[in-house]
């Protein structure tokens, strides 16, 4: 009994910070104007809300296979996520023409 | 690779009876013969993954705390009441030399909130970053360093 509250408590924590980091991507999206800042504020739900909601209902799920299939829904996610965002980024700094207006861009090379 | 497919099938299917075992081991020898054959993927180069498999680990778990890290000093950002982002495109060389350490670092960077990689031209990262501070020490980060201890441990 006490360790089904327990398991409740936990994966009710985690689901709700997921959802609490959610609530902030959508507002920095709609916040911010332009493209690639508005992608900084996707990435944050793209990277930790939606993991820490799989974590908890992983929690929910206990030791089943349901729990094994969402490990491995964040693996492919994490995998998957950076390359579209990276084409997004790309396909928007190749194409426009203004960059310099929105941030500043470095010449020079680092390193 | 054989152990991963097959796991992969067990998990898709979500439950495990001879069946489903004797055919999950059939399609995971298949497509590992298939991989062999016309995407330039060998066992040698399954021995050397596997050798590197603590630094595999190692880097996962620097990669989940930099994640972490970057969220928590994202998401202040996106108030702009308490901090005022000043985006930012910078360039930096990398002293990763195998393609692959690149590409998992472009990618890693692209995950970790905050900093979007824009190309990768040969040792010569573009990344755009929210805010300049985001991006400090970038081309000496944690996990450049282990990236370039998994090529030291592989011999490159």
């Amino acid at each position: 009994m006490l360790l089904e509250i327990l398991q409740f408590a936990a994966g009710t924590l985690f689901f709700l910070s997921g959802l609490i980091i959610f609530v902030i991507e959508i507002y920095g999206n709609y916040r911010f104007t332009y493209v690639l800042n508005r992608m900084h504020a996707a990435s944050i739900g793209d990277s930790l809300g939606i993991v820490l909601c799989l974590i908890g209902l992983m929690i929910f799920s206990g030791f089943t296979f349901v729990t094994l299939k969402l490990a491995a829904v964040t693996v492919f996610l994490w995998f998957s996520t950076p390359v579209c965002s990276h084409l997004v980024a790309k396909l928007e700094t190749e194409t426009n023409d203004e960059l310099e207006r929105e941030c500043e861009v470095d010449r020079e090379c680092r390193g | 690779m054989l152990v991963v497919l097959f796991a992969l099938w067990l998990i898709f299917n979500g439950r495990v009876t001879p069946e489903i075992f004797v055919f999950g081991l059939l399609f995971a020898s298949l497509l590992l013969g298939f991989a062999c054959r016309y995407m330039d993927y060998s066992i040698e180069k399954e021995r050397r993954v596997l050798s590197l498999a603590l630094q595999v680990v190692l880097y996962v778990g620097a990669l989940i705390a930099e994640i972490w890290k970057a969220n928590l000093a994202t998401i202040p950002y996106i108030f702009d009441k308490i901090r005022k982002p000043a985006p930012r495109i910078i360039r930096f060389r990398t002293a990763l030399r195998t393609e692959t350490a690149r590409a998992v670092l472009a990618n890693s960077i692209t995950l970790t909130p905050g900093t979007i990689t824009v190309s990768l031209d040969k040792e010569v990262f573009t990344v755009h970053c929210l805010d300049a501070s985001l991006a400090k020490d970038i081309e000496a980060s944690r996990l450049v360093r282990r990236l370039r201890r998994m090529e030291e441990v592989s011999g490159r």
